[in-house]
């Protein structure tokens, strides 16, 4: 039994490799291998015991392209995730751009940032809930009292407000995530090139836009990858706040493929519909990768 | 001397484990081997906890050597882990589960009927309670502490100061709710959120009212007319839209406290709340029947309360042990016991009649009421959360406005239709 030092080599390789590869075949192929299997079955209480149910075709998709709910909660999502991203963004680079100013308190303002993430999203819920209350929330009690609003408003009792109060509350939340990327991108940006900018007489707008975005894009970019990701699966907070009504305006995906699977038990139509994020998650993992590496090569260009 | 001690009691663990593999069919044997028989539920309240901890504690001693091991899981979880657990046929020995998802665990043939098992009757319980667990002809479940179910509560002052009786028929509660509604206060608090227990409060009005158990005729006059009922209270701002949030305990049933609303429709699980909050029966809150739409209707509940399942996951000397458990729950003093501690009724007629004379005068409405009660999945199955999706999106539609009554109704209808014929 003489082996080849390199065949040696490759053997010692696989037998490094074979712990990762078996978690990666156990924690993450296998459960997605499942859901697409279950939604093509025909599942219920009575094949849950049993590793395969009887074959059901595209029935399942077919379901849910024709249930109006389903196809309002990925309209749902898709408008909630557009929402939240811009919010967020807006707001978490007006904060981050602050916080490059040197004032007083600004260490202290920094790390007020950061509550909304150290806090559960449960939480979160429950606390916006009694924010956004018709009688007795703050919010509305401010309101009337400062003369904004002649009635209380009915953040989540409102058909066609539900959404939007729950997506002031996701941005809120998103917010810290965006401020400390975007401060740390700005922190990178060389000082000769903003005092080069301020020589050759570009206002503040013009530095922002001209010098100050275009360096730290490629930060920008997978920030909103990232934030993608994080809002396209948010479920908490709505099960929290809104339960996904009134009459299922405020039902995503995530909550609406929940309760297909776990309040209705049609185990096959939830998992159909929790496809189209897994979709999305296939177009965004290489996306991402792409994104970071192209990030890489031009920061590493720019150090150049 | 301390090595023949630990080699003895390495062989009667031994011996122990070779009769508990094998398996005895002989109850009395188990004097003589270990069994742990695992148990799940949701059961929360001291009340539940004492009442159910003292009975666990006085089977394990009539029963040497049998330990029954609880565990909790939150309310909002019990449902999807018993899934989760069959779809790895783990499930417990004993479960308790909310009884409109007994037929859901029925259905997933990993449960065993209760009624091929010695010892085994079903003499003296309300009809609706027995057949909560009512499959094929075979009965799977019991109650674990009897049953409950709604009425109408309302704050005796602020009746008295509106001049209004309890109200009786429909137009009564509009108008009732209505002279009691002031600025800080509603005449009543609807239950209205994305749950359960939205449709469970309707059924009331909706089935003494005509309306079909299966729901089938949601879309006609009997539901109409239920609907349009809440959406006039809402309309008429003797309930608050909030309703869309709350759930029926303790939301609404806060409000009812705080002073905010001067009825509700509710159970007698809040007696105890009530009562910390110095509110007693007869003296600051009264109960009358849920309203019909016209005198003479009877009052049909929906019934509510936890049922005991067995499991096949361990072999049938534990499934008859399991049994025993429960069986012994079943003994007129026990039930008494743990309707106390759980806040229910006895689930037999006679033992409810004892109960009423012990208990007092405020349990009378929910007695009463018991024997034209409807067990809600009777004769709809796992198809009953489908359903009261689709009727409680209905309500919610109609309170929220984004459908007319008629619209929501029809919606509803024709995705229950859809339901049935599948």
């Amino acid at each position: 039994m003489h082996l080849t030092a390199w065949r040696r080599r490759q053997i010692a390789g696989w037998l490094f490799l074979t712990p990762a590869i078996a978690y990666i075949l156990f924690a993450f192929a296998l459960p997605i291998v499942y859901n697409v299997m279950l939604s093509f079955e025909e599942t219920s209480p009575a094949t849950i015991g049993d590793f395969t149910a009887p074959f059901a075709g595209l029935a399942n998709y077919r379901f849910i392209l024709n249930d109006p709910t389903s196809t309002a909660a990925i309209v749902h999502t898709f408008e909630f995730t557009a929402g939240s991203l811009f919010g967020q963004f807006v707001i978490g680079f007006a904060l981050a751009l602050l916080f490059t100013v040197r004032f007083p308190g600004r260490t202290l303002g920094r790390s007020l940032v950061i509550i909304p993430w150290l806090i559960p999203l449960f939480v979160t819920g429950v606390i916006f809930k009694f924010l956004f209350q018709l009688e007795g929330g703050a919010v509305n009690q401010l309101l009337v009292d400062v003369g904004l609003a002649r009635h209380p408003i009915d953040w989540l009792d409102n058909p066609h407000l539900a959404l939007w109060t729950l997506l002031i509350a996701n941005i809120w939340l998103g917010v810290p995530f965006f401020t400390l990327l975007l401060y740390s991108a700005l922190q990178d940006v060389p000082v000769e090139v903003k005092e080069a900018a301020l020589m050759d007489g570009a206002g503040p707008w013009q530095r922002l836009r001209l010098v100050i975005v275009p360096i730290i894009l490629p930060v920008i970019e997978v920030t909103f990858l990232l934030g993608f990701v994080f809002t396209v699966k948010v479920f908490d907070l709505v099960i929290a706040l809104t339960g996904g009504g009134p009459a299922n305006a405020t039902q995503l995906i995530t909550t609406w493929s929940y309760n297909l699977s776990f309040q209705q038990f049609s185990f096959g139509q939830g998992a159909a519909l929790n496809n189209v994020l897994l979709l999305l998650a296939v177009i965004c993992a290489p996306l991402y990768l792409l994104l970071s590496r192209d990030s890489l090569r031009r920061s590493s260009g720019a150090a150049r | 001397m301390k090595i023949l001690t630990r080699s003895r009691r390495g062989l009667a663990a031994l011996a122990a484990a070779t009769i508990a593999v094998t398996g005895l069919s002989q109850v009395n044997a188990f004097a003589a081997t270990k069994i742990t028989l695992t148990e799940e539920d949701y059961f929360n309240t001291p009340g539940q906890l004492s009442g159910l901890a003292s009975y666990t504690k006085q089977f394990e001693a009539a029963h040497p050597g049998v330990t029954v091991k609880r565990q909790y899981v939150p309310f909002a979880n019990l449902d999807t882990k018993l899934l989760t657990q069959a779809t790895g046929h783990d499930l417990p020995n004993l479960l308790a589960v909310d009884n409109p998802f007994v037929s859901t665990m029925i259905s997933t043939g990993q449960v065993v009927p209760m009624s091929g098992m010695k010892g085994f009757s079903t003499k003296g319980y309300y009809p609706a309670v027995i057949n909560e667990g009512l499959s094929n002809g075979k009965y799977y479940s019991l109650p674990v502490a009897g049953a409950n179910s709604i009425a109408l509560i309302y704050n005796i002052a602020m009746l008295k100061a509106a001049h209004v009786n309890p109200p009786k028929t429909w137009a009564q509660l509009v108008s009732a709710a209505k002279a009691l509604t002031t600025p800080k206060r509603y005449g009543i608090a609807l239950t209205c959120e994305a749950a359960e227990d939205t449709t469970w409060q309707w059924e009331p009005f909706f089935w003494s009212n005509g309306g079909k158990g299966t729901f089938a005729n949601v879309a006609s006059a009997p539901g109409v007319q239920a609907l349009s009922l809440w959406k006039q209270l809402v309309t008429d701002g003797s309930a608050s839209k909030a309703c869309l949030n709350w759930s029926q305990t303790p939301a609404a049933s806060s409000q009812f406290i705080a002073g905010k609303a001067a009825m509700m429709v509710n159970g007698p699980w809040n007696f105890p709340t009530l009562n910390l909050n110095h509110m007693y029966y007869g003296k600051q809150f009264g109960i009358v029947p849920v309203p019909v739409r016209v005198p003479g209707q009877h009052v049909v509940v929906p019934l509510g309360g936890e049922d005991w399942m067995i499991s096949n996951s361990a072999g049938s000397a534990a499934q008859q042990l399991a049994f025993e458990y429960i069986k012994g729950m079943q003994t007129p003093a026990q039930e008494l016991k743990l309707a106390k501690a759980f806040g229910y009724l006895p689930g037999k007629i006679a033992v409810a009649k004892t109960y009423l004379k012990q208990v007092g005068p405020e349990w009378k409405v929910y007695i009463d009421q018991t024997l034209y009660a409807r067990p809600r999945t009777l004769g709809l199955g796992v198809k009953y959360p489908k359903i009261s999706q689709a009727v409680w999106t209905a309500i919610q539609a109609a309170l929220s406005g984004s459908q007319s009554v008629q619209a929501a109704l029809k919606t509803a209808q024709s995705q229950i239709n859809t339901i049935l014929k599948s």
